[in-house]
């Protein structure tokens, strides 16, 4: 019983979520030990391969509303990038603060296990990236992921602008990035929380739209993808009405890189295609606040 | 029971009448005698009887408008006649011209932490128009509605020019409405945020989800099941007052204000994740100013003094008060509360050996009042300070340079729950309500009939220096209920905290 329900990834009733957790906790000794074993071995290793995903996988829902055991800068100012980026720290006098030399321009938000990101590392390379993500486990793969790849990658120095870090970006967005500070987001396959009592979950809303609108500066660009036409329909819809955002006409949208790399990289990209689903895409760009 | 005196959890000054809310009744004082003039008491027959047997498993939320009896009448106390005046009369005329009689009805299936243990709806907060004018009153739990209002209100304020409510939720997000309702508007208003309904109600369900998003064996068969489920209407009714989506916090929001700074407005509101939020007024309020991030702990009050707009003081769990230049989101000063009220604290929380564990004194601060007049206290801007569970007012100084100087703390005989100020001209003077149930320094533990104390009291500046002057005149708000229950009401803040363990993650 218990194995059989921690095998389960993906399951909808929360008190059915609830054994599951007890499950994991209590239950088969074998696999979560295995789990440890491998993540201790693969953090300690100083020239990894690439992680396993069978040992990071973690259901694919959280609630962006409890207070999960979160850490989070008290600013943007107060927040230490260096562990980061260590290739773009400056050299600073000892004792001071390690600064970066640029700062973080571009996020995605629910990174998953980072396709997006490791795809899009090379191809803007002066461009500092951040995945977010949610589930400790899924950001601790795509850590991993991302120093296996710099090391196998040191001699053309690449990857060292990719970083993933544990967020509730819903909660906590401002608290790492200044105003405007960011150019794009990418929000891609978002949890649908297909239930109407479950849409205040949903990472795109009137509200949150205000806070994307805080941390991107004018002309950046919003991009969103998602398998779920209603949950598109739900997003043009939130985008649209807020008067901070503009969508991105179609031939514009199709002539950006990022949006082919979206389509083809993400992990839930390919598993859309694998299953000959659709997929819908939509560009916000961010405008100039007026007078005030 | 003992016959102790019910508490004042919250009052607020009217002109020149003092509205005092004990549980579910609101007492008016006149603020000329200290004498008591009137009280309204729930409509409790009426919820009853439009309720039905549903009471137990509904919970509504409601803000009530109160007018105070109209400056231009004759004094009250000329005549016993104008002292009966009462306030229900005018808020039912109130509200049944505006047509807001209909009731709702939300099912809440989640234990009710804030349940009073009252049998009517209790009042969580009060505010008063600049003219004092009209009073908003705000119940946690309700039967009958005024107002009804999609989440719980936290927190609400009154726009500078009078005309609107600004009401914070628990959900976190932040409405307007008018001060004075009228018929039903429609919602796409210019300010409002709100998107168009994706699904009207008529619509038949049809699940989001297809054959193509699914992809395990268990969320299939969930679509299966959907697909064949007979459609539901939906069990939202619909909100039949103007309101306006004004911005939101995915957070529980604690307190808000509404300022208006070189001719432009601005919202301010602060949440349990440590967040201050500028946000510009309606109809801008979609744009986002900045943030004054620097708390550690939950925010549970802000304070925006008279005449000096630009500046914040904020507080809740930390151990310090800050001090913000709000437009620029700068921290200008912070000041240590915490060893005050250990201070305070200390001769109730000492161990028998004498030991006390100071650092264990948590701060969570309740009221945060500005208190200035030309003629008292020297013109100086004073900061009147109070922590939940803390028998103690503290009084502070602003000085030039932005900075909280302590100046006083006041013992009071009771727990401190809510403040506010007034002139007296040419004196200046506070009221304080105290917990006249509990015993000073604890939140649980009765008091005696011999530790009984009256729950309202005034103090004057002489100087910087508040004096006690005297007590208002008795009313006969005995408490015939158990005053256990009554801790949930008056000492709700330290509940914001978040606590080791319970953020403990499944993996």
């Amino acid at each position: 019983m218990h194995n059989n329900l921690a095998s389960q990834t993906e399951l909808q009733s929360p008190s059915v979520l609830y054994l599951l957790n007890l499950a994991i906790m209590v239950g088969p000794a074998n696999k979560r030990q295995k789990r440890e074993e491998y993540r201790t071995a693969h953090r300690e290793e100083a020239a990894p391969e690439l992680p396993k995903k069978k040992f990071y996988r973690q259901r694919a829902h959280a609630n962006p509303f409890s207070d999960h055991q979160l850490t989070y800068p008290i600013s943007p100012e107060t927040m230490d990038w260096s562990p980061y980026y260590p290739a773009f720290v400056l050299n600073v006098a000892p004792g001071g603060t390690q600064t970066l030399s640029k700062d973080v321009e571009v996020a995605d938000i629910g990174c998953g296990f980072g396709g997006l990101l490791v795809a899009l590392a090379p191809k803007l390379p002066d461009t500092l990236l951040l995945g977010m993500e949610i589930r400790s486990q899924v950001t601790e793969y795509v850590q991993e992921r991302i120093k296996a790849l710099r090391a196998q990658n040191a001699d053309a120095h690449l990857y060292q602008n990719a970083a993933c870090l544990r967020a509730n970006t819903m909660k906590f967005l401002p608290n790492f990035f200044r105003k405007y500070q960011l150019l794009k987001i990418f929000l891609c396959f978002p949890d649908p929380h297909f239930k109407a009592r479950k849409h205040k979950a949903r990472i795109v809303s009137a509200t949150l739209n205000s806070e994307y609108a805080y941390v991107v500066r004018p002309g950046g660009i919003i991009y969103t993808i998602t398998d779920v036409e209603d949950l598109h329909n739900w997003m043009v819809q939130h985008f649209d009405s807020h008067p901070s955002f503009q969508r991105v006409p179609e031939d514009e949208q199709e002539a950006d890189e990022c949006v082919s790399v979206m389509r083809t990289e993400t992990e839930e990209g390919k598993k859309v295609e694998r299953n000959k689903g659709k997929k819908f895409v939509a560009l916000f760009r961010r405008l100039e606040d007026p007078e005030w | 029971m003992s016959k102790l005196r019910m508490p004042y959890q919250c009052i607020e000054k009217a002109g020149k009448f003092l509205v005092a809310a004990r549980g579910s009744s609101i007492d008016l004082f006149s603020l000329d005698d200290l004498s008591l003039l009137s009280t309204w008491k729930f409509p409790h027959a009426q919820g009853l009887s439009t309720k039905g047997g549903t009471q137990s498993t509904t919970k509504n939320h409601s803000i009530n408008m109160l007018e105070t009896p109209a400056l231009d009448t004759e004094p009250p106390h000329t005549s016993p006649a104008a002292k009966r005046r009462k306030l229900s009369d005018e808020s039912s005329t109130q509200a049944v011209e505006a047509g807001e009689r209909k009731s709702m009805t939300k099912p809440n299936s989640r234990s009710d932490s804030v349940a009073s243990g009252l049998e009517d709806p209790a009042f969580i907060t009060l505010a008063s128009t600049r003219g004092g004018q009209h009073v908003i009153a705000v119940t946690g739990e309700d039967k009958t509605i005024r107002v009804p209002m999609p989440k719980r209100p936290c927190a609400i304020t009154i726009t500078q020019d009078n005309s609107t409510i600004i009401a914070a939720d628990k959900f976190g997000d932040v409405y307007s409405l008018p001060l004075l309702f009228s018929e039903l508007e429609v919602d796409q208003t210019p300010g409002s945020i709100a998107t168009p309904r994706t699904e009207s109600s008529s619509k038949p369900f049809t699940p989001a989800a297809n054959e193509l998003t699914v992809h395990s064996q268990r969320n299939r068969r969930a679509l299966e099941n959907q697909k064949a489920q007979s459609n539901k209407a939906s069990e939202k009714p619909e909100l039949t007052f103007e309101h306006r989506l004004l911005l939101g916090h995915v957070s529980m929001l604690t307190d808000v204000a509404a300022v208006d700074i070189q001719g432009r407005g601005y919202i301010i509101s602060a949440d349990r994740d440590e967040h201050i939020r500028v946000s510009r007024g309606i109809p801008q309020s979609h744009i986002i100013e900045g943030f004054c991030l620097g708390h550690t702990e939950f925010i549970s009050r802000l304070c925006i003094p008279q005449g000096k707009p630009n500046l914040l003081i904020s507080g809740g769990g930390d151990n310090e008060l800050f001090v913000w230049d709000w437009l620029t989101c700068r921290l200008l000063s912070k000041t240590d509360l915490q060893s005050l009220i250990a201070d305070v604290l200390l001769e109730y929380k000492a161990k028998n050996d004498g030991s006390y564990p100071k650092d264990e004194i948590k701060v969570t601060v309740s009221n945060i009042v500005h208190a200035k007049h030309a003629d008292w206290n020297d013109g100086a801007d004073m900061l009147l300070v109070t922590s939940e569970g803390v028998p103690a007012l503290f009084t502070f100084l602003l000085t030039p340079d932005n900075i909280l100087k302590h100046i006083q703390t006041v013992k009071l005989p009771g727990n401190a729950l809510a403040l506010t100020t007034y002139a007296l001209t040419p004196e200046g003077s506070i009221i304080v309500s105290v917990d006249s149930i509990h015993k000073p320094g604890s939140i649980t533990d009765c008091r005696s009939e011999a530790e009984a104390t009256e729950p309202l009291r005034l103090y004057m500046f002489r100087g910087n220096e508040l004096n006690n002057k005297s007590i208002f005149k008795p009313t006969n708000a005995y408490d015939e209920k158990q005053s256990v229950k009554l801790t949930n009401l008056l000492y709700n803040l330290e509940n914001l905290r978040k606590r080791d363990g319970e953020a403990k993650e499944f993996e």
